[in-house]
């Protein structure tokens, strides 16, 4: 007769503690289903949120005391007006620099942007201008302007040279809509589309490709892209041609055809911000300062679900631990007598041991699955999301992940728990479980 | 009176046995020897070590000193391979009280007591229905323990103790809770299955048993065996 058909008669014989014990197991696992489903959702949705803003971060250089352009230009550059970044004028940098940066490896895209700002007529104050490449709008997306969150008209697209976006505040401020003739700098364009970009880092009112927002630059600086300028080296040193050192005064090298002031970066995690900023840094060492760093909290808070999960992972292995334990310590206290009998009959103290396990572990397996199954009814019965005061779309419901591990931490914790009282029964001398009952 | 020479004929030993617990001596200096097929009665008042000696010699207890010999092999701590093969396959147990489990049917507690031995389903039902027969319990295979009287429990715990065919059989004062009268009877009927079966038997007894039906008895004094041949001394007497 195999162990099982013991373990099935045994909780045919006892069926007061059977149900007791499968119904508290059952209740546990409810418990602990819905705590995790709750946590591994919020983890779910923190995620989502964080592989869009947490991972997004911006890198740019503040200008030296001597600004290079402005010591050439000076007169036809207002001191307001330049690459500013928010209020921290910057210098420019060769986008030939972006080759080597696109090849690290905590780094998922990253791309140049040059963003400026000047005068502007049609509202009379300050405007930010933002030029991006399309062959960096996975970056571009979450670092200053999403396709999706067009409201009006299109997307800049491959070839859309004479085009811009402009910012849906902006626009209504301006008073200029989609297909209408937009004027930067003297320049004309065609409005292709509105866009609400948001509280973005490199969030601008004007979005142009780079090249247009280069060309823009130039009328604004009264010289055509292309330039050869002569300029001061920042103190410190110039990557201005992508090798960064000092530099005299007198050699320093022109600007170069294609310039940027900003490397937006999407690193490929939360977690690997810090790193990507610092390698990025590793090789452009002087003039890259440190940027602009966003939404770094969030990422460090980022493990903060998952180490909640974990504890409570923790604190209901040991619960189960002890309600085993505890059940496994009565059980043999009310059978010595049977134990020390099947010993007298022959029965080694492994098999006596295995008996006792397998109860344990029978029992805490049916209460697992019964608290499984019913915390998918609960979850697709009751209305836990307006319970909970969750508005989210997303479906909220326990994953097989979270019910798979429920079931096997419950026969664990049970297999485990109760080991110490079984091996204790299960080893001891006959004499000594016979006389203790007797 | 069987007197053993030969190794091959002794069912069960146990040579300079001690029991010591907490301090205290439970038994000291036991040199016993039981013949294959012999009955051998240990009488002895209450505490003079007649459980314990049981307990040492059935492999349910650990002796302070000494050694028990099953069948010719050394057995040593009763949690050990040989041990519990010993009581698998050469001992039969008859324990004091509640020799069974009151929830459990007749069949189950037969079964558990087969289910070390591997036995086709059909001779191990033909056995067990043989001994229950033997032992006036036929019609109790299929009844849950606790329903039966105690006689009829009796009867089923002596057919158990028989079913793997040890060589010897310990009872340790197995009817102490019925009349006297059923007492002798099961005695009487205990003794005459060992004798047809050729099992050897060892019965502890507190009360006048019937000698006669014995081959030797002893006498368990302040933890050791005070007469090493009671029936004779007794004649003798």
């Amino acid at each position: 007769m195999d162990l099982q058909r013991y373990v099935r008669r045994e909780m045919r014989r006892r069926p007061g503690r059977t149900l007791g014990v499968v119904v508290g197991y059952a209740v546990a696992a409810v418990a602990i289903i819905s705590m995790l489903t709750f946590l591994t959702y919020e983890q779910g949705q923190l995620s989502q949120v964080l592989a869009a803003t947490g991972t997004r971060f911006m890198l740019f250089t503040p200008a030296p005391k001597s600004i290079p352009y402005r010591d050439v230009f000076l007169d036809t550059v207002r001191q307001d007006e330049g690459l500013f970044v928010r209020d921290v004028e910057t210098s420019y940098f060769g986008t030939d620099l972006m080759g080597a940066l696109r090849n690290i490896a905590s780094v998922r895209a990253i791309t140049p942007y040059l963003l400026y700002r000047l005068h502007d007529p049609h509202t009379g104050r300050l405007i930010n201008v933002g030029g991006f490449e399309l062959d960096g709008l996975d970056v571009v997306r979450v670092t200053c302007c999403d396709p999706e969150d067009v409201t009006d008209g299109q997307f800049l697209a491959a070839g859309d040279i004479g085009k811009v976006m402009l910012d849906a505040q902006y626009a209504e401020d301006a008073k200029v809509k989609v297909g209408e003739t937009y004027t930067l700098s003297g320049l004309s364009f065609t409005v292709a589309g509105i866009v609400d970009s948001q509280d973005r880092p490199a969030r601008a009112d004007v979005y142009l490709l780079r090249q247009d927002a280069q060309r823009v630059l130039a009328s604004i600086m009264r010289i055509k892209p292309g330039t050869k300028l002569k300029l001061e080296v920042p103190e410190g040193g110039s990557c201005a041609d992508g090798k960064c050192g000092t530099q005299p005064a007198a050699t320093a090298p022109p600007p170069p055809a294609d310039l940027a002031n900003v490397i937006l970066v999407r690193a490929v995690s939360p977690q690997a911000v810090a790193e990507a900023s610092k390698e990025i840094k590793k090789r452009m060492p002087v003039a890259v300062q440190s940027g602009v760093l966003q939404e770094l909290p969030s990422a460090e808070v980022f493990d903060l679900p998952e180490r909640s999960i974990w504890a409570l992972f923790a604190v209901v292995a040991l619960a189960s631990m002890l309600l085993a334990w505890s059940v496994q310590n009565t059980a043999v206290a009310e059978r010595r007598r049977e134990l020390g009998l099947l010993k007298a009959w022959g029965w080694t103290s492994d098999r006596v041991l295995g008996l006792l396990l397998a109860e344990s572990t029978w029992r805490a397996f049916l209460g697992g699955a019964i608290g499984c199954a019913a915390a998918v009814l609960l979850f697709t019965v009751a209305p836990m999301k307006s319970l909970a005061g969750i508005t989210t779309q997303a479906v909220l419901m326990p994953s097989a992940l979270v019910l798979g591990a429920v079931l096997g931490a419950t026969v664990l914790t049970a297999a485990l728990g109760s080991f110490i009282g079984a091996a204790y029964a299960a080893y001891r001398l006959p004499a000594a479980l016979l006389r203790d009952e007797a | 009176m069987m007197n053993a020479t030969t190794p091959a004929e002794v069912a069960l030993s146990g040579m300079q046995l001690a029991k010591r617990v907490h301090g205290e001596t439970l038994l000291h200096d036991i040199h016993i020897t039981v013949m294959q097929s012999e009955v051998v009665v240990i009488t002895g008042e209450p505490g003079a070590g007649k459980s314990t000696l049981i307990n040492l010699l059935g492999g349910l207890d650990r002796p302070s000193a000494g050694t028990v010999h099953a069948h010719g092999r050394v057995v040593e701590h009763p949690n050990s391979v040989p041990w519990v093969r010993a009581r698998r396959q050469d001992i039969g147990l008859l324990l004091q009280q509640k020799n069974l489990m009151p929830g459990w049917t007749v069949e189950e507690v037969l079964e558990a007591t087969l289910s070390n031995r591997k036995l086709a389903p059909d001779a191990q039902r033909a056995r067990m229905e043989e001994l229950l027969e033997a032992f006036g319990a036929g019609h109790t295979m299929t009844s849950r323990v606790g329903t039966l009287s105690t006689v009829e429990q009796l009867r089923v715990a002596m057919a158990r103790a028989f079913l793997n065919e040890p060589c010897v059989v310990l009872a340790d004062e197995p009817f102490g809770g019925v009349g006297a009268e059923d007492a002798a009877a099961l005695t009487a009927l205990l003794i005459a299955v060992a004798r047809a079966r050729g099992t050897a038997l060892v019965l502890t007894a507190s009360h006048t048993v019937p000698t006669e039906l014995a081959d030797r008895v002893l006498e368990l004094r302040e933890g050791t065996i005070a007469v090493q041949d009671a029936v004779e001394a007794a004649v003798g007497s």
